[in-house]
């Protein structure tokens, strides 16, 4: 994934949610433990791959929790995509160990600017890689 | 949600239920702890997350037993600042075909699409986690149907 695309849906992103500095905004989400930033974060990491992808997907995330007694995020996000047309799940991916078991959801750690773009890259590889391959019939 | 217009019935869904809690049971190493008793500690604790974390499993345990086959699925414990709400919510995936088996359309005003990826429900007690099940059956079972 062409990291400079990567960085220019990311600013796009960043532009629609008003945010001026994402290092800061993604920094002060984590570490100020906000859930509803945190809930920002994990938008607008899905907006920006929309927009790196130039389509739009239905989503669902998880903000991971450290500390589950107090449900205190961690800096780790779950994101399942599905294709809104045909129903295909576009994060689904078999275990790279285990070939018998399968994930629905992709992992990414988001507590910088830098883990942002990995994580957009990430994202957008794997739902790129689903769509090319066997669509649901 | 009528249980007749279903083709199995609530008893085999309680009975599907008791077989996948021994099974946790049994998993956990943890004996003579019944799903009554579990569901009065969940009550007092759900806040711990010792308690939630085994309601998805015994649910969609449930769900897999009854339709035959391992699907593959997720569960989120839905939270407000406040903490846990009780309400769980499932992104359910036919690791086959890839298809989200939770996916659900309605249109409003006949123009309008509302699309879902999810399944959601509050559990309190144990008719709570009957209704959950056949609640995802039912959706399940039209997805499989519509493929």
């Amino acid at each position: 994934m062409d990291r400079e695309k990567v960085l220019q849906a990311l600013r796009e992103a960043q532009a629609e949610y008003n945010i001026e500095n994402l290092d800061e905004f993604i920094k002060q989400a984590w570490e100020e433990v906000d859930i509803v930033d945190a809930q920002i974060v994990a938008e607008l990491t899905e907006r920006a791959v929309e927009i790196l992808l130039d389509q739009d997907f239905l989503w669902t995330h998880i903000i991971e929790s450290e500390d589950c007694e107090e449900w205190i995020p961690d800096g780790w996000y779950s994101f399942i995509a599905v294709h809104p047309e045909t129903g295909q799940c576009l994060t689904f991916a078999k275990d790279p160990v285990y070939s018998w078991e399968s994930r629905i959801s992709f992992s990414a750690r988001i507590r910088s600017a830098e883990d942002a773009v990995d994580a957009v890259a990430g994202l957008a590889e794997l739902i790129e890689q689903n769509l090319k391959s066997r669509a649901v019939e | 949600m009528q249980l007749e217009q279903l083709t199995y019935t609530e008893e085999q869904i309680k009975q599907a239920i008791e077989e996948v809690w021994q099974e946790l049971l049994q998993e956990a190493d943890a004996e003579n702890y019944s799903l009554e008793e579990y569901l009065e500690d969940y009550r007092k604790y759900w806040d711990d997350p010792c308690f939630p974390n085994d309601i998805p499993e015994l649910i969609m345990r449930t769900v897999e037993k009854i339709v035959g086959r391992p699907l593959s699925w997720y569960c989120e414990l839905v939270r407000d600042p406040a903490g846990f709400t009780g309400e769980y919510s499932f992104v359910v995936v036919d690791p086959k075909t890839q298809k989200c088996l939770t996916y659900r359309e309605y249109t409003s005003d006949g123009v309008n699409v509302h699309r879902f990826i999810n399944i959601a429900g509050t559990v309190v007690n144990y008719e709570d986690i009957v209704r959950l099940v056949i609640k995802l059956l039912d959706q399940i079972q039209s997805a499989l149907a519509a493929a």
